[in-house]
């Protein structure tokens, strides 16, 4: 199997309780912020990334939020570009996952098409290409776009960013939400058709359906871990594709994780439990539940089935005041020695047939150092045991880049 | 509680099918609900006591089609799609009566389609927008739900039961068909159109609105000639709600405003001379109770509809009048106008009925149903049936007077 580090870009350094009193997102009040801070918070981001390809991870993950304390990221492209170039330089073939710009919040869907290509030429390409509707906060509330188009909006950017890349000629676009005269974007990916695509999704029937169509990959990103509403969700996949005739292969599925891993069970409790705590009360904890579904953006059967869900299940309305103990038992946030931490992994990645595995090991307040000996420890410790987990099958994983050469200049 | 029945209307090349609540008997008046959707109301049932009322669902927020506010794009396709339910509900010239988001509705179907309603009321309208007082529409939207009231009433109120799930759903999904159109912003451009409304329109706000600021009920009155605007105290946004009992007057006293007004009584004198008073209009000025009009040349003299007789009026001006009933000796009526222009739709009409062998009754009428000018909404109103009737006396007593003795 193939395992990236997710990396969010958090400020670090919110104060004692911010999520008690404030929004992490789009109103989050930035005069708690030391500029000095923000920069160091910044660069740990950008640094971790480059340790994690150096350290063999099979890739790095970034994701899109604007107006955002827990993931400082208006462009990940940005951070993905300077990760692209650098790793270049130094040889390493690590896939460059953008868990992407947001389709159904961009006004500006041809921007994304060029910025993707760049960014699988000037990686060699080794970037796979996420197209995530966007949260509902960051479409509806920071690009102010109604609720109630953010898919419509999605459907057709995606279909343009496809055509833009594939069609050899310029040709005219009249969509709805879009129009061109010429289309005929410079640079197109080295990866023809086009880069492998991810999509994330929190698992709903229509989604994952889409994705099967597509014969894209569907990537689980929920901060609930694999417990407390995966199953449902990873069964739902399953069974959709074999409805839809896709075949059982695990690379189709990718999921994101919580991991912080230490010498032993009782150092990791020790290092990691306030930053993971701090994570979940002042970053992803502190979203307020309606920016998350502004009017509109979901339908009305997705929402009271949300609503009828929400006393049991998933861990969203509880993040914000769950203790540490909580966090671990439920899998929310898998702590511990490399053997515990490995253990655990690999149980659910067989069980649920996962291929594609993300694991966030920055999380919160987390300083650096910390982070770094978290990215080594799984790295040398944790990654070897997973690996060869789906070797004995022999799938093909067809949602990785097509690397031209990746090793880049040095090979 | 007046008894709803649901009509569906078929729109927009078939592909809608709109639901229209319908209550109550008398003259047609459209109703368009604010941002959660429908809710019959006890502002409804007072209104269905008088009219015949439809309600029209906004696309997307009848019960069990949510897929139907895809079909209308844009704001512009959402007035389209009312100008072709009005039409075929058979309700054209209707009044409308538009509430928050749905009198933003109005107010564009009104500035898009001047004949389309014959009177507007707009309670608390979204649709314009002034950077010294932002409508926290976007912060109510997506803010906690213990945060509504807030927005919407000046007084704390009682809580209401909390809905069920499958309610918070349907509101949710409602208020996100209805943003569709006002997000996060709800201006398309309703400032520029406001002076295309040419229908007497009133305008409510309530004075402590925390969601759309009483300010704007100043911008409305402005921007609509002739407009009213009542601003109702101790009342937030959801003014029918907070404030039913004032609400429902300032409505109910502009619905049933007057248009036609008359006074009569007998004069001592038969129809043909009190008709020639009237019929020369060089005679009028002796007898207009409105110090109205100054002089009209001789040689005037009224015969038959289509003459138009000139009349100088005392602020200077000129007006021609068109005569549009005429029977010599008992009724006579004219629209007046500006020289050269098309008469704005106000009637003059006076009418003589012989009783007994020297006396008249006599019957004066000014009625501004078709007057299109707002400019002269407030002259129009200003024309009781007080002026009419100091005309009458003042006819009289020129009718009444002993022939002039001769010298001889």
């Amino acid at each position: 199997m193939k395992v990236s580090l997710f990396e969010q870009v958090p400020y670090r350094y919110l104060p004692e309780g911010f999520g008690d009193q404030h929004s992490s997102v789009v109103t989050a009040p930035y005069d708690v912020v030391d500029p000095h801070l923000m920069t160091e918070s910044l660069f740990s981001a950008y640094a971790e990334l480059l340790h994690a390809a150096r350290a063999g991870f099979d890739g790095v993950c970034v994701t899109e939020h604007g107006q955002s304390a827990y993931d400082i990221s208006p462009n990940p492209d940005l951070l993905a570009s300077a990760v692209a170039y650098a790793t270049r330089a130094e040889g390493l073939d690590v896939a460059i996952t953008v868990l992407g710009r947001s389709l159904g919040k961009t006004r500006e869907p041809l921007r994304i098409a060029e910025e993707y290509a760049l960014l699988d030429c000037v990686s060699g390409g080794r970037l796979i290409a996420g197209f995530p509707v966007g949260l509902s906060y960051d479409a509806n509330l920071n690009a102010a776009l109604p609720g109630v188009e953010t898919r419509e909006r999605y459907r057709e950017h995606r279909d343009l960013i496809l055509k833009a890349w594939s069609e050899p000629r310029p040709f005219p676009w009249n969509g709805r939400f879009e129009k061109y005269g010429q289309v005929n974007i410079w640079p197109r990916p080295v990866q023809q058709p086009h880069p492998p695509v991810w999509v994330p999704g929190t698992g709903s029937p229509g989604t994952l359906r889409d994705i099967l169509a597509h014969d894209f990959a569907f990537v689980y990103l929920s901060w609930d871990g694999p417990k407390l509403v995966g199953r449902q969700v990873f069964d739902r996949y399953w069974e959709l594709a074999e409805e839809t005739g896709r075949d059982r292969n695990p690379y189709r599925l990718a999921f994101l994780q919580v991991v912080a891993v230490s010498e032993t069970d009782e150092r990791a409790e020790r290092e990691y439990a306030a930053h993971l705590q701090s994570h979940y009360r002042s970053g992803v904890g502190a979203i307020p539940a309606t920016a998350l579904a502004v009017p509109g953006y979901a339908e009305p059967a997705a929402i009271e089935g949300m609503l009828r869900a929400a006393g049991h299940g998933g861990m969203l309305s509880r993040m914000h005041t769950a203790t540490y103990r909580e966090l671990v038992d439920s899998q929310v946030a898998i702590v511990g020695s490399p053997a515990t931490v490995a253990d655990q992994i690999e149980a659910f990645v067989r069980e649920f047939r996962i291929g594609n595995l993300l694991v966030m090991l920055q999380n919160g307040s987390m300083p650096r150092d910390l982070t770094e000996k978290n990215i080594s420890l799984f790295a040398g410790e944790v990654l070897p045991r997973l690996r060869p987990i789906w070797d004995d099958e022999g799938w093909v994983n067809h949602w990785w880049p097509r690397a031209q050469g990746a090793a880049g200049e040095q090979a | 509680m007046a008894e709803v029945r649901d009509e569906t209307v078929e729109a927009w090349d078939g592909r809608l099918r709109l639901h229209v609540k319908v209550a109550g008997d008398g003259p047609p008046l459209l109703f368009f609900h604010p941002l959660p959707g429908l809710a019959w109301s006890p502002l409804l049932d007072r209104l269905a006591a008088q009219y015949t009322v439809y309600a029209p669902e906004h696309p997307g927020t009848s019960p069990g089609d949510p897929q139907a506010i895809r079909e209308v794009q844009t704001f512009w396709e959402l007035l389209l799609v009312y100008e072709e339910v009005i039409g075929r509900l058979g309700v054209d010239g209707a009044a409308a009566v538009g509430q928050s988001f749905g009198g933003m509705v109005a107010a564009d179907l009104a500035a898009s389609f001047p004949r389309l309603f014959s009177r507007l009321v707009l309670l608390a309208p979204l649709g314009l927008w002034r950077d010294d007082a932002p409508i926290p529409l976007v912060e109510m939207v997506s803010g906690p739900p213990e945060d509504m009231p807030g927005y919407l009433y000046a007084r704390a109120r009682p809580d209401d039961p909390p809905p069920d799930p499958a309610a918070i759903a349907q509101g949710t999904w409602n208020v996100g068909c209805t943003t569709k159109f006002a997000w996060p912003i709800a201006d398309h451009g309703l400032a520029r159109r406001l002076h295309r409304i040419r229908v007497p329109a009133l305008v409510v706000w309530g004075r402590q609105d925390a969601l759309v600021p009483v300010a704007y009920a100043e911008d409305f009155g402005r921007g609509i000639a002739g407009s009213q605007v009542v601003v109702i105290d101790d009342c937030g946004h959801a003014m029918a709600a907070e404030q039913p009992g004032r609400t429902w007057t300032a409505i109910s006293e502009f619905l049933a405003e007057p248009r036609t007004v008359s006074a009569s009584r007998e004069i001592a004198a038969g129809p043909e001379r009190i008709f020639e008073l009237i019929a020369d209009p060089a005679r009028q000025p002796g007898w207009d109770g409105n110090d109205n009009l100054a002089v009209a040349a001789d040689g005037q003299r009224v015969r038959q509809v289509g003459d138009v007789f000139s009349m100088l009026l005392t602020r200077g001006e000129v007006r021609e009048n068109h005569v549009v009933e005429f029977e010599e000796g008992r009724r006579m009526a004219w629209t007046p106008s500006e020289v050269g222009r098309r008469p704005p739709g106000h009637l003059w009409r006076w009418e003589l009925e012989p009783c007994g062998a020297s006396a008249t009754w006599v019957t004066c009428t000014y009625d501004w149903t078709q007057l299109t000018d707002p400019g002269r909404f407030g002259r129009a109103r200003a024309t009781t049936a007080d002026r009419l009737r100091s005309s009458l006396d003042r006819l009289a007593a020129l009718a009444e007077e002993p022939p002039e003795s001769g010298s001889d």
